[in-house]
């Protein structure tokens, strides 16, 4: 499906129209990748509202709350209605998603590197917390596993995010990021075990472990 | 989560702890919504991946011809060294003092600034104005942008308020209640007290750091500037047991104040709710990125308290709700009611400002023009003074 044909076929958007959140919440996965497939503007609207949120939470949840996200999230939706033709299997269009959302989580990272040396030094905005997380401690927990994230390359970031924060399958990781599942699971362990040596003897996590301990 | 007991090592407790942090911090990743979308139809097919790749060759080889040059040129980032435990000292000769019992912290040093964390207490800063300097002061969830300038910062940490006095220069504030920035200029001293939802920009200079043993003589009060002052949000009855919304808002906790909306009955808030209520609201939907029902409840303020200050303001972030949502004409349109209604307003700065980068960017900087001037002369170290700078320029 080219994604022009989406939208020169719906013209009822307009800024003052309402329009339901909802376009076709009673498809189901074939239904709504067959519509996708034969240009349907109802299934791209449906598809956009029942999978964005979790493209954002993953997008969120690998890479902090950063400015670039919207965009990320929505180079993702270009890339998954550009290539939905090629789905030969309906059920396998959430993992399809997920395979695209890490591609661009990996490229993203990638890019970003490349910018820290191009990009003269503080002209990169900070991540900012401040209406994420209240909690002065935590914010600084947060701060600090971002940039412990950050030592890790960014195949081996996106397997923690998949894994270990969204808590996906082992298979469903290796599906997503083209891995054997004898890779995948050797390669999970080896980057726990490196994250955690990197935050174990991190004084600045004290505050909030200890107060984490205190509550519990 | 606990990984399989393949993939354990012995003493990970604190990454899973890590891990729950940020599961708890982003349960989801907010709502999607109708800009998005129309954003999406809005770029177009992706380009062929032939084409891509000769773009992207392209620009390799024009990337590689000066990356040489920049990484040479590259400055190193800033150094700083702690004076007898209370003073930063920075290379560039950006100084902050801390006072007794204050907490903070240095991080992300660059080559043109850094952030400090005010943890705790207060602290007076002298920053130097330099090109291409990017300071922050990160106090609780409110953060100052600084622009060259000597200040003092104050930040409770248990009652969750922050105060800045200005002595040179200008800074901009944003954080709960504040989320689009308020400008403070010299001798300007700006008050944030997100419980009782009040926030006070007045005429002060810098208060001595410490304050007098004996009780001080009754002091005039101050001369009012700008000051947005919205009671305490009766909402929840008399159960002193529910949190106000001006509190979830400090804490940061909009999910909550949309939760407990929802439970009320949005319709019902926005037709019988308190001036503070619908403030919340529209504050909490904005935060959660739910336009439609920020601007409702911006709506609702602004027909139903009508000559307010809040209901002025409630313009203003309307126009900015436009912008986010690209509609940058109903964007204007409302920046130019807000500055008809209130020209001395508190958003009077940024109302001009954002005018003048929208007119800048869709109409021609010509257009920009005589906004561009108008923001000199009227805020000429406001944040947007650099971008006015720069259109004059173009316009020439």
């Amino acid at each position: 499906m080219r994604r022009t044909k989406v939208a020169s076929r719906d013209s009822s958007l307009s800024p003052v129209t309402y329009l339901p959140t909802a376009a076709w919440p009673e498809a189901d996965e074939a239904e709504l990748v067959r519509g996708l497939q034969q240009g349907d503007s109802r299934s791209a609207r449906e598809a956009w509202y029942r999978y964005g949120p979790t493209v954002r939470r993953v997008l969120l949840r690998a890479l902090g709350p950063i400015a670039e996200l919207e965009d990320l999230s929505q180079e993702v939706f270009i890339t998954f209605f550009d290539r939905v033709a090629t789905l030969r299997d309906p059920r396998t269009v959430t993992a399809f998603l997920m395979s695209i959302t890490a591609f661009r989580i990996r490229h993203h990272l990638r890019w970003r590197w490349v910018r820290r040396w191009v990009v003269p030094a503080g002209s990169a905005p900070p991540v900012d917390l401040r209406t994420i997380q209240a909690d002065d401690d935590a914010r600084e927990a947060l701060q600090r596993f971002f940039a412990a994230l950050d030592h890790l390359s960014p195949i081996d970031r996106t397997a923690f995010t998949l894994r270990f924060v969204e808590q996906l399958e082992m298979q469903q990781v290796a599906d997503a990021l083209g891995w054997s599942a004898a890779t995948t699971k050797r390669r999970l362990a080896k980057i726990w075990k490196r994250l955690s040596a990197l935050l174990r003897n991190d004084a600045a996590l004290a505050p909030f472990l200890a107060k984490r301990e205190g509550s519990s | 989560m606990k990984p399989p007991a393949d993939e354990r090592v012995p003493g990970d407790a604190t990454l899973e702890s890590m891990v729950r942090l940020v599961r708890r911090t982003f349960p989801d990743g907010g709502r999607v919504d109708e800009a998005g979308l129309r954003r999406l139809r809005e770029r177009g097919p992706r380009p062929r991946r032939g084409r891509r790749l000769a773009f992207g060759a392209l620009g390799l080889l024009v990337a590689a011809l000066p990356l040489a040059l920049v990484l040479a040129l590259r400055p190193g980032p800033l150094t700083f060294e702690v004076i007898h435990g209370s003073m930063i000292r920075f290379s560039d000769g950006t100084e902050i003092v801390l006072e007794r019992a204050a907490r903070a912290q240095v991080r992300d040093v660059a080559a043109h600034g850094a952030g400090i964390v005010l943890f705790e207490g207060r602290a007076h800063t002298s920053f130097i104005p330099r090109p291409k300097a990017s300071w922050q002061v990160l106090a609780g969830p409110y953060v100052v942008r600084v622009t060259g300038t000597v200040f003092d910062v104050e930040w409770s940490r248990d009652h969750q308020q922050l105060d800045v006095w200005m002595q040179k220069g200008s800074v901009v504030v944003t954080g709960p209640m504040v989320e689009a920035g308020v400008a403070v200029s010299r001798d300007q001293h700006l008050s944030l007290r997100p419980d009782d939802r009040r926030i006070v920009l007045e005429k002060g200079s810098v208060e001595q750091p410490e304050a007098p043993v004996e009780a001080p003589p009754p002091a005039p009060p101050p001369e009012p500037v700008a000051e947005h002052k919205v009671e305490r949000a009766a909402i929840h009855g008399t159960d002193p047991s529910v949190v106000p919304w001006g509190r979830r808002l400090a804490q940061g906790d909009f999910e909550a104040v949309i939760v407990d909306a929802e439970r009320r009955g949005v319709r019902e808030v926005l037709t019988r709710g308190t001036r503070a209520d619908l403030a919340a609201l529209a504050d909490a939907a904005r935060y959660t990125r739910r336009a439609d029902l920020a601007r409702r409840a911006l709506i609702a303020e602004r027909a139903r308290f009508a000559g307010s200050t809040a209901a002025r303001e409630a313009g203003y972030f309307l126009g900015v709700l436009s912008e986010d949502e690209q509609t940058w004409q109903d964007a204007l349109e409302w920046y130019a009611r807000y500055r008809r209604e209130d020209p001395a307003g508190t958003y009077a700065g940024p109302a001009l400002g954002r005018t003048m980068v929208l007119e800048a960017r869709h109409q021609g900087n010509g257009a920009a023009r005589a906004d561009a001037q108008e923001y000199l002369s009227r805020f000429p170290s406001g944040p947007y003074a650099p971008t006015a700078q720069q259109v004059l320029r173009a316009a020439q």
